[in-house]
């Protein structure tokens, strides 16, 4: 099936201040496979240090440098903090935070950190309150530039992202100075995200509460020739608290109908077939959805081959019951799956890059065949929008849709057809963060619309008895109940840059 | 009409996507779940939401029937009710707590001038009578029979056990009786029949033996009171592939003969063809 072509316009500036020359988006249809993946570093023997000014003094690090912090343990995180206080207090400033996520109270410390002139940009896959306001309202004189997963992965491989020191927890650390997130009090499983920038980043420094014997039961997740420093604190976070924000199980009857109509069209579409590889992403929905197919599956005697990305409970049951074969591991949403990385042999965790950089010649991103999306917004050319509100605050994350949704073959994207009253299909969503071309069908609790560029899928879905609207119909049709949105007109500074997975820019948020 | 799910007139998120979850009708609800304080918010709410819900509906879930319960004929506010359902669009009633032909008089009387007045084709809204007392139980046929509005008759479970002066048991063959004698009192006038709803949310194999018990005594439905409990209701309401194959057969062979048939030893007369186009007529009335 070629890839579809369908994008708006927009008038990107060739240079964004803070940022530098833009790259304008195009489709791409293939991704050369390159090596730069591999580390170049040398060995380094890793030491203890009694305390993180320590090691940050050791890292000689100094104003205006780049570091970066992981989100493995979500709202339980309380590195990101512990880190930006000590260097706040100790005077270092202009630093850019080069982030997987920011979530949690680390959403504090990092505004904490801006008001003080410690942090001065931002580089990350998603934020929320109360940083996302502050972002909206300018607090930053540059862009915050928004990465997927994947498109992380490359800009550090890559060199387009330096970073200088990276502040890793783990949740345990052996003798040899080896990373675990499977051992320790506040397990948070796998470290996929962190492991990138271990092997890039110019210093590492390993924050852990818990030290444990070197032991041949779990592989570490970070090999101890990439860490310089270690340091022990009381509490990396409290690991109990992971689970949380989108990744509660929905029970509103509205998302499990949504769900249950998504699990229709999956079936309809052919896709759940023997091997077949399945990824979701967080959300309500479509957590609900991998509960669903689970139960569809072990009905009808169906063994896929992977799921990968962030890994659920439900999806290690699924595996236990041999409804997947493996499981690929970016990042341990809870902690069932946190442990059973640490004992199961189906269960093998990935870095970001195996994960989803577009150039990784394994992407496993790349061997989909069905990817579950959520959204805050949709629009009439399918474009999705999981990073701000139909109001330009940000509230969401890029994640790794971008990528999945390039690699998978089929892309349903699960949105209630509106929110306390907003609609979620609009004309044109606020901002454009994964190409419609790569999105084929939209699955609301009102009805389905597939992408007329799948003329196929939507032969296979009609001819498998699912109704289908265009997604004009569904938009109108929700505006019969909400009434149309007045869309706020955003022509002021730019606030954030989306870069698509291979670096050019896909969309810019403009304030008021 | 299999399930009747009811909805709180108060909450506004539940209420507009209520008729989707698979419910062949949906009750909105003005008189036991809303407290006594938020009656007139509850009935202005539903006023304003109730175009919008009716449109909603008949584009995504058409076959889907759209009823409010009101407040009963004791309280002040039926009229109330009444009027502003009827002029939002309205066209199906739940008069709780009937005793008697008069109640139905009562309402038909104020929907006649409602109708006149708003210019709405006369007899468009229909009724649904909710039988929940010992006196309206022994009235069952007088009230099925008295208004060409009737479109059906439910049972109260709760009110009707309190009258006993017994508990609402899981189990409880003490509700035969009424059930028995609303579902022939219905048959008798041509209209549906719907069970009480089953307070015991996380009991789902209760819910389920309730349904089919109902089902055996002659109900065609049963309302529900939790999204989760819609499912159970249609499946117990359900006519089974057996039973659809079988209907197949018998209208196949009717088809291919003029006169008498018999089918696999059974013969096929009048009632057996009557009860085999019910059964396509159930499937149809959900398949539109």
């Amino acid at each position: 099936m070629p890839r579809r072509t369908d994008y708006r316009k927009l008038k990107i500036p060739s240079n964004i201040a803070g940022y530098g020359p833009t790259v304008a988006w195009k489709e791409v249809d293939h991704y050369e496979p390159t090596e730069f993946h591999l580390s170049k570093r040398t060995q380094k023997h890793p030491q203890k240090v009694a305390s993180i000014q320590e090691a940050i003094e050791r890292s000689h690090l100094k104003d205006g440098m780049r570091i970066s912090f992981h989100h493995h343990l979500r709202m339980g995180d309380l590195v990101v903090a512990k880190v930006l206080e000590v260097l706040t207090a100790m005077g270092i400033k202009d630093l850019t935070l080069c982030v997987s996520s920011v979530m949690g109270p680390a959403c504090s410390a990092v505004l904490d950190a801006i008001k003080a002139k410690t942090v001065s940009a931002i580089e990350t896959t998603g934020l929320k309150e109360p940083l996302s306001s502050a972002i909206s309202e300018g607090i930053l004189d540059t862009p915050v530039v928004f990465r997927s997963h994947g498109g992380r992965a490359r800009a550090i491989e890559m060199g387009q992202t330096p970073i200088d020191v990276a502040f890793l927890a783990a949740s345990a650390i052996d003798e040899e100075g080896n990373l675990y997130g499977t051992l320790g009090k506040n397990l948070f499983g796998s470290m996929g995200y962190a492991q990138v920038d271990a092997l890039h980043a110019q210093t590492v420094v390993a924050i852990t509460d818990a030290f444990v014997e070197k032991t041949d039961q779990t592989f570490p997740s970070i090999s101890g020739e990439f860490v310089d420093w270690i340091v022990t604190v009381p509490a990396i976070g409290d690991a109990s608290l992971m689970s949380g924000g989108s990744l509660s199980l929905s029970k509103s009857p509205t998302n499990q109908l949504i769900a249950s109509l998504a699990i229709e069209v999956l079936v309809a579409s052919g896709a759940i077939k023997r091997g077949f590889n399945y990824q979701s992403g967080s959300g309500g929905v479509s957590l609900l959805v991998s509960t669903m197919l689970g139960s569809y599956l072990k009905e009808q005697g169906i063994a896929g081959g992977f799921a990968s990305g962030g890994i659920t409970a439900a999806l290690v049951e699924m595996a236990q019951q041999r409804l997947f074969e493996r499981l690929w591991d970016v990042q341990s949403f809870d902690a069932q799956s946190a442990r059973s990385l640490a004992i199961n042999a189906f269960h093998h965790e990935m870095d970001a890059s195996m994960y989803a950089n577009p150039y990784h010649p394994n992407c496993i991103a790349h061997q989909l065949d069905v990817m579950i999306l959520s959204a805050t917004e949709v629009d009439l050319s399918f474009n999705i929008n999981s990073v701000s509100g139909t109001n330009g605050r940000i509230i969401g994350a890029l994640g790794g849709a971008p990528d999945t949704a390039w690699g998978s073959k089929l892309v349903v994207v699960v949105i209630p057809s509106f929110r306390n009253r907003i609609p979620t299909i609009h004309p044109q969503v606020n901002l454009v963060c994964t190409p419609g071309c790569d999105v084929d069908v939209v699955v609301t609790e009102r009805g389905i619309a597939v992408n007329p560029r799948r003329q196929d899928l939507m032969k296979r879905l009609q001819d498998g008895g699912i109704s289908l609207s265009s997604i004009e119909d569904l938009m109108n049709h929700t505006f019969q109940i909400t009434g149309r949105p007045n869309y706020p007109q955003r022509e002021g500074p730019i606030r954030a840059i989306v870069e698509s997975r291979d670096g050019a820019v896909l969309d810019l948020l403009r304030g008021k | 009409m299999r399930s009747w799910l009811y909805t709180p007139a108060n909450t506004p998120s539940r209420m507009i996507n209520a008729p989707l979850l698979g419910a062949d009708g949906v009750v909105f609800d003005l008189e036991d779940s809303i407290s006594e304080e938020q009656k007139d918010e509850a009935r202005l709410l539903l006023a304003s939401m109730l175009p919008t819900i009716l449109l909603d509906t008949a584009t995504v879930r058409p076959h889907v029937q759209i009823a409010v319960r009101i407040n009963g004929l004791d309280t002040k506010h039926w009229q109330d009710d009444l009027e502003a359902v009827v002029t939002s669009g309205g066209r199906l009633i739940r008069i709780p707590k009937v005793e008697g032909p008069g109640d139905i008089k009562e309402v038909d009387a104020l929907l006649n001038h409602l109708e006149k007045e708003g210019q709405i084709a006369e007899g468009s809204v229909g009724l649904h009578a909710l039988l929940e007392t010992p006196r309206g139980i022994e009235a069952a046929f007088t009230i099925a029979d008295s208004s060409s509005r009737l479109q059906g008759l439910g049972f109260g479970a709760e009110d009707y056990c309190a009258a006993l002066r017994i508990g609402r048991a899981t189990e409880s063959s003490v509700l035969d009786y009424p059930r028995t004698r609303i579902a022939n009192a219905a048959a008798a006038a041509a209209i549906h029949a719907f069970d009480a709803a089953w307070g015991f949310i996380e009991d789902s194999e209760g819910l389920k033996a309730e349904s089919q018990r109902s089902r055996r005594l002659g109900m065609h439905g049963k309302s529900a009171i939790h999204p989760s409990q819609i499912a159970i209701i249609n499946d117990g309401f359900s006519f089974s592939k057996e039973e659809i194959t079988y209907a197949k057969k018998i209208i196949s062979a009717m088809e291919d003969s003029a006169g008498v048939v018999s089918l696999d030893g059974r013969m096929i007369d009048r009632p057996v063809i009557a009860w085999a186009r019910a059964v396509f007529a159930s499937i149809g009335e959900r398949e539109i």
